[in-house]
């Protein structure tokens, strides 16, 4: 090539292009993975106690059967997964919090696509009943920003689990206002209108994160809810009115 | 607030209608539906009475192969295809190809209670044509034909001490003594925090220093929430580790906790480097540099640096809009760099633009010349346009796939005359 014409040459560099073109992929498959930009401190603000901290990154396609969890994330979460926030090469970084040689948190984000932007969803979670402790946003773009972050609605999700979500899911339905659906008790911080779908994509990224976890470190304990929720929800439906 | 102020009185008139129709007490999260049948029946016969989770079964073993290529380990490709054709270049033909494949490796170890280390490596095999001086491929003047590059080569060792400390001294200090060893972005300006590797776009470190990596050892984490440091030797050789004679550089960074980042979209920092650097390229330009340093090229160094970037929604979109200002001496002559850029990503993250004006000005005196300007300006500068097309575009930068057209004009040069530069770049990560 030393010793090509610079005809030659650029020709060359326009069949590189040409061949690197024709092997991307299509576009739809764009991917955004979600981390703490300064973990040592924001974890450091959520467990003051905290000593350490394990960083582990989980990704679905590199599970033997990431397919069939990435069809169940979408099947639990109950809409459709966005083509560029939420697709099956997204990676994801868990972060188990440690007191001494003692698990005490664990941490994990995801990025749900909001009316303004991105929305990047973190929750801590208790390391054995998987509970949250809290649920904070580390990026936010939206006009609600301000209302969303607020403490008072935030913790509102404290305590709850994934089996509330799953449960959430039959209630609403069947028993509107029963006491034990905690979920149905989230009040919105704001108003109708604009930021109204930022909350709504704020939810749905907890129980996204929720969903996850289940996947990635508790084994799928709750996916009992899950299946119990289809099963009297599909008993409803049977029944003649 | 002023969303708040504007709309407050209508959110009210909406928030009774919606009290009164009992929609707002189904949380939102959907609408309630009416109520069926089955929500009649007694309480007792709740559908997830006796339900519990699943008991968690024993952990997966793995060996020690299967553990260091599964746990925290990224394996990336990389294509990168520019053509660059400039408009009064002393090239002959006009057209600059630069075409590489190269690879890149991130591995984090840990222990059974912490994340320990990480280690990072990015190589490429580059084939390089009529080289043309374009901002993103300043190394490659020296480098026609194939040339195999490494860049990132480093290794970060996290809480160093803790091996030194009780529980409750790691528990203050954690995140804040991280240990970086190898070859990484200068500790100055926002380059640190700003990943160059595959942009056409660059920061000024590279004409600001004649490199913008150098080999270093150092000390980064976090002082308090809001404020992060740098602290590091660096050999002041750039590209390879060597000792001419210098005392290479001592640099720092105090910057702005990420928290401001992540809430208001501020970033910021003010830097410093002192000592000495290998910078041939200064005493080429500079007859009382050359003078001094000789054939060592030793440029006594000083810089000052502030910089900031603020990030916020716009437009259907996200812009960015960043600042770099530098001052100091080489050898006793002042130099001056500023860089002001603004970016606009579109929300679907598919398309953006960008707009940078760089100059570096320095009170030379032309090496090989009595008359100060008979070579060209004290300065070089550039208005520099961007539009990219982006097929896969990763927040994490873990998968990127674009296309971009970026055309510059230089207004100021200290050798040579002014061009028009225009580049297509193809690059893909993944």
């Amino acid at each position: 090539m030393v010793g090509c014409k610079p005809s030659s040459r650029i020709a060359a560099a326009a069949v590189v292009l040409g061949i690197c073109l024709f092997l991307s992929p299509p576009p739809s498959e764009a991917a955004v993975g979600c981390t703490l930009t300064n973990p040592a401190q924001d974890l450091k603000y959520l467990f003051p106690e905290m000593t350490t901290y394990k960083e582990e990154l989980r990704e679905l396609n590199r599970l033997s059967d990431g397919k069939v969890l990435y069809a169940a994330l979408q099947e639990r979460l109950g809409s459709d997964l966005d083509p560029v926030y939420e697709t099956y090469d997204t990676p994801y970084t868990v972060y188990t919090v440690f007191k001494g040689r003692e698990v005490i948190g664990i941490v994990h984000g995801v990025n749900v696509p909001g009316e303004g932007g991105l929305i990047q969803v973190f929750l801590s979670a208790d390391p054995k009943s998987g509970i949250i402790r809290r649920v904070f946003f580390q990026r936010l773009e939206s006009v609600a920003a301000r209302a969303l972050r607020n403490k008072g609605f935030l913790d509102q999700f404290r305590n709850l689990s994934l089996a509330d979500f799953y449960r959430h899911d039959y209630y609403r339905v069947a028993e509107p206002g029963n006491q034990k659906d905690p979920v149905a008790r989230i009040q919105s911080p704001v108003a109708e209108g604009k930021g109204r779908r930022d909350y709504e994509a704020s939810v749905r990224g907890v129980r996204k994160n929720l969903i996850l976890l289940d996947i990635f470190i508790y084994e799928r304990r709750f996916e009992p809810f899950y299946q119990r929720s289809v099963e009297a929800l599909s008993k409803i439906k049977a029944v003649p009115r | 607030m002023r969303f708040l102020s504007l709309h407050g009185p209508l959110a009210l008139v909406v928030g009774w209608f919606c009290l009164g129709a009992g929609v707002c007490a189904a949380g939102a999260v959907q609408a309630p539906a009416q109520k069926s049948p089955a929500a009649q029946k007694p309480a007792e016969e709740d559908p997830f009475a006796g339900v519990k989770p699943d008991e968690p079964g024993p952990p997966e073993e793995l060996n020690w192969l299967r553990r260091f290529t599964r746990e925290n380990f990224a394996f990336k490709l990389e294509v990168f295809s520019q053509v660059s054709a400039g408009y009064e270049v002393e090239q002959d033909p006009p057209v600059y190809s630069r075409q590489s494949a190269g690879f890149e490796v991130l591995k984090k170890f840990s222990t059974e209670t912490s994340t320990v280390a990480a280690f990072n490596v990015q190589f490429r095999l580059v084939r390089r044509d009529s080289y043309i001086s374009v901002q993103n491929d300043m190394e490659g003047a020296s480098r026609e034909g194939f040339f195999p590059e490494y860049h990132n080569v480093y290794l970060d060792l996290y809480n160093v001490f803790n091996p030194l400390l009780g529980d409750s001294a790691r528990s203050r200090h954690v995140g804040r003594f991280n240990l970086r060893l190898g070859r990484f972005y200068l500790p100055f300006g926002l380059n640190l925090q700003t990943d160059t590797h595959g942009t056409l776009l660059q920061l000024s470190n590279e004409r600001n220093f004649g490199f913008e990596r150098d080999w270093y050892a150092g000390f980064y984490g976090s002082l308090s929430r809001d404020l992060n440091y740098d602290a590091y030797y660096m050999l002041g050789s750039g590209y390879y580790p060597r000792f001419h004679g210098q005392s290479g550089l001592l640099g720092a960074r105090l910057s702005l906790g990420n928290r401001f980042q992540n809430q208001y979209g501020i970033e910021g920092g003010v830097s410093v480097a002192a000592g000495e650097r290998i910078a041939g390229h200064s005493a080429v330009r500079s007859r009382p540099v050359d003078a001094q340093m000789g054939e060592s090229a030793i440029v006594p160094t000083l810089r000052l640096g502030l910089d900031t970037r603020y990030t916020r929604p716009l437009w259907s979109g996200t812009m960015a809009l960043a600042t770099e200002l530098s001052g100091g001496e080489d050898a006793g002559e002042a130099v001056f760099a500023n860089l002001h850029q603004f970016e606009y990503l579109a929300r679907s993250r598919r398309w953006g633009w960008a707009a940078q004006y760089r100059r570096f000005w320095q009170d030379i005196e032309p090496a090989g010349s009595a008359d100060a300007h008979s070579m060209g300006d004290k300065a070089d500068s550039s208005l520099i346009g961007e539009v990219s097309l982006y097929l896969r575009n990763d927040i994490s930068a873990s998968k990127l796939h674009w296309l971009k057209l970026n055309v510059e004009r230089t207004l100021e040069r200290q050798q040579g005359g002014n061009a028009w530069l225009f580049t297509i770049q193809y690059y893909w990560y993944w």
